[in-house]
């Protein structure tokens, strides 16, 4: 059974209709990538599907139950984990507090859920800043602790959105590994990325978006060479690998 | 229930709708261009109120042209309270820009009372008495130039807004600062003119209403949560909201207290807020820019 | 929320022992009048930072609650006889379905109108009290003719038992503060305070913990109403449901330390003192003017020290914002 199955998924924002018809499926174990040129609506499709915004149209199952139009809190408690584009840290608690509160979500005990935030601070190697004020870190180490806070409520499948944005090649090939790691654990990831070399380094499947619809999909060499693919990033250039 | 008790109770709300609109107007002006919530804005009311009493009562001048020396003075008691206190929070979220207006409301309702006690004074004038006949409406002349003023001005302001640079440029400071910045319009001009003015209408509905309604320093609140009211209904930052709403919540509040009780007729405002709040927070007119 | 290194940890405890003694050495009732009224809007202050510090909603109706839990178990005092005890349950019973009335539909609006709504609910009470003077005494309030000592009546004689109950009353808002703080529960209100919507990707409803923080305080609050009525022996519509006295418990809790634990004691230990000091300087015709203190230390704090006067005496541990 898929993970995740979005059918017929369409959004309208005052009369610009942002997503329209939207089919896809997620396995589990996969690695998705998510790519198109900005305004495509990418992050609105995972808005979607997360329960931040309600569709107009369409069904979203998750492990086979229909989840459209639930609360965000009803999914994370399902399995769907998310980071946001314009990261949202809670900036007046420390790095190990921020994790803290994810883990909440399995557990009743503080004391519990402090050590399973500890064990995702090793895990994405934030250890040594646990006491920091999440507001006193850097815009990288925020993306990071953001993701660690989405993996201390145990998803099935998590949302990374952007989370290599304004890397260098090194921090950058970090990244790539900690998501490769976090793949290994069994957590299925849906990724909406710019930067192709994460891109083909991760995904298994590429799925591309343009101005609201699917575009093509398919393994990434292949996509990348898609005409209709390459038109549409046309006007943005190309964003490799460590330049943007 | 005849119709010439009907038509002065509206008549009556019209009158004090207009003064409620200029309180208002300049609340939802502030909101509008700067996104604060002015919980102070009744007392400068209450200040306009004292200035009038003061000023009419040494000078012995009739207290309409003591608005010669109240303008220019509240626009740079507004300027001073930005400068002083309202600017440091403009980037400071929600709870600290509500506790800082908050703070002041109190503290000037307060000393207000330290420095003339609390009790009712009223402003002794000729026109009081004065009235005019509509038809079978008696309205009360002070009340009626109150309403004309409260009109002129806001309207005045509206052309502003619409038709000067300023005031377009106020406009695209409420919609989206960013922009404005990278358009090379330094907010802080907005700002100030924006304060300065709200604070001024509210001084200017305290002198319209010195002529017919007790002054004393809490006075301020009751027209505060009135204002407050108004802006939630008409949809905070719309000036034509403001005005509608005023003159809409005077007729509510007039009607209600000649046809249900005078007790109850500060409820009807109430009511009708928490109906806008649940219902239609955006209230008649709301987008959340200045309009 | 707040980590108190452990030494710090001894502050609180010697002054609730000095507290505790403090009437073996001196019933003066002046004294004792200070304090408990101290120990009232301290713990008022506690169950307003629930909503307002944890959750980061400012609440400016608290004294709804208050005067619901004041009027109920007085009405049910004198019309029927019954303990304050018994009334006071009734009040918190009609405090929390208050607070549901009001929470439901006020916590998903922005942060000024949540304000402004709770000020709203709070006038509608006062309005309405007012209007029905046959039932509540209207605006000439109720009295409560002191008969003599009745314990369960909460009627005494002396000061002492008053200073104690709202002692333990303090102690019960500070400890059920604490509780909540350190649990999941607090966790997630500090997570609404800080991003609304991050904290509901990780699982967490919103509406459902802001609403059980404010069912929380309006208990709390409820029952010091209840408990002021009796101590004092009278209550009326602006004493006890009016902005003024919502405005004081913000203050309170803001001006001792918004978030903070020992925030609102902090506050209300420097706040009552400077209250009857302007009463006495100015009493009388300007006794309204002891809340200029209250205006000025408010903006003081939001502008300089928005942490709280608490600040000043302990250092930030871990968590702070």
């Amino acid at each position: 059974m898929s993970l995740l199955v979005v059918e017929g998924l369409q959004k309208a924002f005052g009369g610009l209709l942002a997503v329209n018809n939207i089919n896809f499926r997620i396995e589990p174990g996969e690695v998705v990538a998510l790519i198109g040129p900005n305004g495509a609506g990418k992050t609105t499709i995972v808005n979607l599907i997360t329960g931040t915004f309600h569709p107009d149209r369409g069904t979203i199952l998750f492990a086979g139950h229909n989840v459209t139009a639930l609360p965000p809190w009803e999914l994370a408690k399902r399995g769907m984990a998310r980071t946001f584009q314009a990261v949202k840290i809670f900036p007046g608690l420390s790095v190990l507090e921020n994790v803290q509160l994810g883990a909440f979500l399995r557990t009743t005990s503080p004391v519990e859920a402090m050590k399973r935030a500890e064990e995702i601070l090793e895990f994405v190697g934030m250890v040594e800043e646990r006491k920091v004020l999440a507001k006193a870190l850097t815009l990288e180490k925020r993306k990071r602790l953001e993701l660690a806070r989405a993996l201390a409520t145990n998803p099935r499948l998590l949302f990374l959105d952007e989370v290599m944005a304004g890397l260098n090649p090194k921090e950058l090939a970090e990244e790539i590994e900690i998501i490769r790691r976090i793949n290994a654990t069994g957590v299925t990831i849906l990724l909406i990325e710019h930067i192709l070399r994460a891109v083909i380094a991760l995904s298994q499947r590429v799925i591309v978006l343009n101005q609201g619809e699917i575009l093509a999909e398919g393994p990434a060499e292949a996509v990348m060479k898609n005409r209709a693919v390459i038109e549409a990033y046309l006007g943005e250039g190309y964003r490799d690998a460590g330049s943007s | 229930m005849s119709l010439v008790a009907v038509l002065q109770s509206l008549v009556n709300g019209l009158l004090i709708g207009g003064v409620y609109a200029l309180v208002a107007v300049g609340l939802t002006l502030i909101f509008g261009v700067m996104k604060i919530v002015n919980f102070a804005q009744g007392e400068f009311l209450m200040l306009g109120m004292y200035f009038t009493f003061w000023v009419s009562g040494l000078a012995k001048v009739n207290p309409y042209l003591v608005s010669f020396l109240l303008v220019p003075v509240f626009f740079l008691l507004g300027w001073l309270v930005y400068s002083v206190l309202i600017r440091r929070v403009v980037d400071k979220g929600d709870v600290s820009q509500i506790l800082l207006t908050l703070g002041l409301s109190v503290f000037l309702q307060s000393v207000a009372l330290l420095l003339w006690g609390s009790d009712f004074r009223s402003l002794a004038s000729p026109l009081k008495t004065a009235g005019l006949r509509l038809g079978p409406v008696i309205m009360s002349l002070p009340q009626v130039i109150a309403l004309v003023v409260a009109l002129v001005l806001v309207l005045g302001l509206m052309l502003f807004l619409s038709r000067t640079d300023l005031g377009k440029a106020m406009r695209a400071t409420a919609e989206n600062r960013e922009i404005v910045l990278t358009l090379g319009i330094n907010p802080e001009k907005t700002y100030i003119l924006a304060f300065g003015l709200g604070i001024t209408f509210a001084g200017v509905a305290g002198l319209l209403l010195s002529p017919f309604f007790y002054i004393f320093p809490t006075v301020g609140s009751y027209f505060n949560l009135t204002a407050f009211i108004i802006v939630v209904l008409g949809g905070m930052g719309s000036v034509v909201g403001a005005l509608l709403g005023g003159l809409l919540i005077g007729i509510a509040e007039s009607v209600t207290g000649t046809f249900i009780s005078v007790n109850l007729s500060q409820l009807a405002s109430f009511v009708v807020f928490l109906l806008v709040l649940f219902l239609r927070p955006a209230g008649l007119f709301g987008g959340g820019e200045l309009s | 929320m707040k980590k108190n290194p452990s030494g710090q940890l001894l502050l609180p405890y010697l002054a609730g022992a000095v507290a505790f003694v403090l009437p073996l050495v001196s019933t003066e009732p002046y004294i004792m009048r200070i304090l408990t009224t101290i120990f009232i809007f301290a713990s008022l202050g506690v169950a307003w930072n629930l909503v307002g510090g944890y959750a980061g909603q400012l609440s400016l109706g608290q004294s709804a609650f208050f005067g619901i839990g004041a009027y109920t178990a007085v009405l049910f005092y004198l019309k029927l006889n019954l303990t304050p005890l018994l009334g006071g349950l009734m009040g918190a019973g009609l405090a929390v379905l208050a607070a549901v009335l009001i929470g439901l539909p006020t916590f998903r609006l922005r942060g000024a109108y949540f304000s402004l709504a709770t000020i709203a609910f709070a006038e509608i009470l006062r309005i309405l009290l007012m209007y029905f003077r046959d039932f509540t005494g209207g605006a000439n309030g109720i009295s409560l003719s002191f008969k003599g000592n009745q314990p369960w009546m909460l009627q005494f004689y002396s000061p002492v038992p008053y200073y104690y109950i709202a002692l333990f009353l303090l102690i019960a808002a500070v400890g059920a503060a604490w509780r909540i703080e350190r649990a999941k529960f607090g966790r997630y209100l500090a997570a609404i305070r800080e991003n609304q919507e991050a904290a509901e990707s990780i699982g967490v409803n919103s509406g459902w913990y802001k609403l059980l923080a404010f069912i929380i305080s309006a208990v709390i609050t409820s029952l010091l109403g209840v408990f002021y009525a009796f101590y004092i022996g009278f209550v009326d519509p602006d004493m006890v449901v009016g902005l003024d006295l919502s405005i004081r418990i913000a203050v309170t809790a803001i001006v001792g330390g918004i978030g903070y634990l020992w925030g609102p004691v902090v506050g209300a230990i420097v706040l009552i003192p400077l209250a009857e000091l302007a009463s006495t300087l100015w009493g009388g015709a300007r006794a309204g003017a002891n809340l200029a203190f209250y205006g000025f230390l408010l903006m003081i704090v939001v502008l300089f020290r928005p942490q709280g006067m608490l600040s000043l005496f302990t250092e930030k541990g871990g968590s702070s914002h």
